[in-house]
C-alpha cells in the first residue's frame, strides 16, 4: 500500500519507484504521489533527472528514418496556427487518430507530462467551422477585456450567443489569477470545446495550469496547459458524456503534468 | 558547435518564432521519426507521434534546462515516452504486434552512421549502441522490453517468466552500467 500524498511528502520513494516513474510505469494515483513528492524533495528529483538523462541517451540508441515528404509542412502549417494565438487549426485527421481516441478526461502521466485533447480532436473535426465564429467572438473579449464594462459585454455574449447547440463560459481571474480573462466555447451536441484564456502569468517547469469541469460534488479534468510569453493559453477539450450539464468550469495551479483533484490554488473560474 | 546552435534555436522558438522551430525539425526530424517508428513499427502513428513531439517542443520550449540535458536527448526522451503512449494507446486494438527481436536488431544494427547526420549527434549516438551492445543479453532484453515497448516491470517478468524482483535488479544493473559508459558531457 502506497504511503498517501502527505506521507509520500515525508517519505522518499524507493529508487525501483522513481525508476518506474521515469519510465512512465506508474499509474495515475502513484505518478501524482511521486510528482508531489519531487516537487519538494531535491534530492529525489535529482535521481529522477539523472534517470532522465539516461533514457533520453537511450532513445538515440535507434536509428534514424527519413520522414513522409510533407510532415514538415504539416507540422509548420500546425505551428503556425499555434503561434497565431488566434485561431486554432483543426488537426489534420485520419480514422486511425479516431480510433486512438480513449475519451478520458483525465491526463495521461508521463516523464514529460501530457495534454489531455485526443479525443477532442474528433470533436474539433466535426464542428470546428461552428466553432471558430463563437470563439473568435470570445476571444476578442479575452484579448480586450480589461474592466467591467466589457466584462458585461462578456455577460451578454453569453446570454445572446447566437449559434445553435454552442454556449459560451466565461471565466475571471480569482486570487493570485486577477486580472485574467477566458472563455470555453462549448459545443453541447458533441461535448467538445475550447478554452481560451488570457493574463494567467508563466508557471515554473514544475507547474501546470489545470481545466476542471465542477457538476454537483464531483470534478473531471478537462486537460492541462501552458501560456505564452504574453500570458495567453489555449486547450481542446472533450466533456464525457456522464458530465454533460456540467454547472461550472475552474482553473488551477497543479504539478507538472496534472492532478486526479484539483489540489492546487484556484486562478480562474465560471459558470454558463 | 551543433549544442550551442540548438540552445539557440530553443530559445527562438521560446519566444514564438516559427523559423526557428523548422529549422530545429530540420536537424532533429530524423531522429523522432526514427523513434516513433522503432517503438511503434507503424508509419501512420510515427508521423503522428513526430508531429506530437514537435508540438510539444513549441509549447514547452521554456521548459528545456540546458545544463541538465543535451536538446537532442532532451528531445529524443519526448519522443520516447510520445511512441510508448500511442503504443500503448494502439494495445487496444487486437493484432498490433510488439517485435522485440526486430528492436534489437534495430538496436545492435552496425550500420549508424549516416552523413545527413549532425557530426556530434552522429557520435553520442555511435557511443550510446556501443554501451548499449555491451550489455550482456538478458539486461538488455528486459531494458527493451520496458524502454522501448512500455511494458512495467510486472509485465516484463510474466513475458519473460522470471521472478519481479530479477527483473527490477537486472533493469537497474542495466541503466547503471549504461549511465556509467555514457556519462553524458555537456559543453
Amino acid at each position: 500500500m502506497l504511503p498517501d500524498t502527505k506521507q509520500m511528502s515525508d517519505t522518499h520513494p524507493d529508487r525501483d519507484m522513481l525508476q518506474d516513474f521515469a519510465f512512465g510505469c506508474l499509474d495515475d494515483t502513484e505518478a501524482g504521489r511521486v510528482r508531489a513528492h519531487l516537487a519538494g524533495c531535491p534530492a529525489c528529483r535529482g535521481q529522477v533527472e539523472e534517470l532522465e538523462q539516461t533514457l533520453g541517451s537511450l532513445a538515440l540508441a535507434l536509428p534514424p528514418m527519413e520522414p513522409p515528404a510533407d510532415l514538415e509542412q504539416k507540422l509548420m502549417t500546425r505551428v503556425t496556427s499555434a503561434a497565431d494565438g488566434m485561431t486554432l487549426e483543426p488537426i489534420a485527421m485520419t480514422g486511425r487518430s479516431q480510433r486512438h481516441s480513449t475519451g478520458r478526461s483525465t491526463p495521461r502521466y508521463t516523464a514529460e507530462g501530457r495534454h489531455a485533447g485526443d479525443g477532442a480532436r474528433g470533436w474539433w473535426r466535426r464542428s470546428g467551422s461552428r466553432v471558430l465564429g463563437a470563439l473568435a467572438a470570445g476571444v476578442v473579449l479575452v484579448l480586450g477585456a480589461g474592466n467591467i464594462i466589457q466584462w458585461q459585454q462578456a455577460a451578454t455574449a453569453r446570454r445572446t450567443a447566437s449559434v445553435p447547440g454552442l454556449s459560451l463560459i466565461v471565466l475571471v481571474g480569482v486570487d493570485t489569477g486577477v486580472g485574467a480573462y477566458g472563455t470555453v466555447v462549448l459545443d453541447r451536441q458533441d461535448n467538445g470545446g475550447v478554452l481560451a484564456v488570457r493574463g494567467l502569468r508563466r508557471l515554473d517547469p514544475s507547474q501546470t495550469y489545470q481545466l476542471w469541469l465542477y457538476k454537483e460534488s464531483e470534478q473531471r479534468s478537462g486537460g492541462t496547459f501552458a501560456v505564452s510569453t504574453d500570458g495567453y493559453g489555449n486547450l481542446l477539450l472533450e466533456v464525457p458524456k456522464d458530465f454533460e450539464g456540467f454547472t461550472s468550469v475552474g482553473i488551477t495551479i497543479e504539478p507538472a503534468g496534472g492532478s486526479l483533484m484539483p489540489s492546487g490554488m484556484l486562478v480562474a473560474k465560471g459558470a454558463p | 558547435m551543433a549544442g550551442d546552435e540548438d540552445d539557440e534555436l530553443i530559445r527562438r522558438i521560446a519566444e514564438g518564432e516559427a523559423a526557428a522551430m523548422r529549422e530545429l525539425y530540420r536537424r532533429h526530424g530524423r531522429i523522432v521519426y526514427g523513434i516513433a517508428l522503432g517503438i511503434c513499427r507503424d508509419s501512420l502513428t510515427a508521423e503522428e507521434v513526430t508531429q506530437d513531439v514537435f508540438l510539444r517542443v513549441w509549447n514547452r520550449a521554456d521548459t528545456y534546462q540546458p545544463e541538465k540535458a543535451k536538446v537532442a536527448t532532451w528531445i529524443a526522451r519526448i519522443a520516447r515516452n510520445g511512441s510508448i503512449d500511442a503504443l500503448r494507446r494502439a494495445a487496444a486494438r487486437p493484432g498490433q504486434a510488439q517485435d522485440t527481436d526486430a528492436l534489437l536488431e534495430s538496436l545492435l544494427d552496425p550500420r549508424a552512421a549516416d552523413p545527413r547526420d549532425m557530426a556530434q549527434v552522429a557520435a553520442f549516438r555511435l557511443r550510446v549502441r556501443a554501451a548499449v551492445a555491451t550489455l550482456p543479453p538478458e539486461l538488455l532484453r528486459v531494458l527493451v522490453l520496458g524502454f522501448f515497448q512500455g511494458l512495467t516491470h510486472q509485465e516484463i517478468a510474466e513475458r519473460l517468466g522470471d521472478p519481479l524482483g530479477t527483473v527490477k535488479t537486472r533493469m537497474r544493473d542495466a541503466l547503471r552500467r549504461l549511465r556509467e559508459t555514457l556519462a553524458e558531457e555537456k559543453t
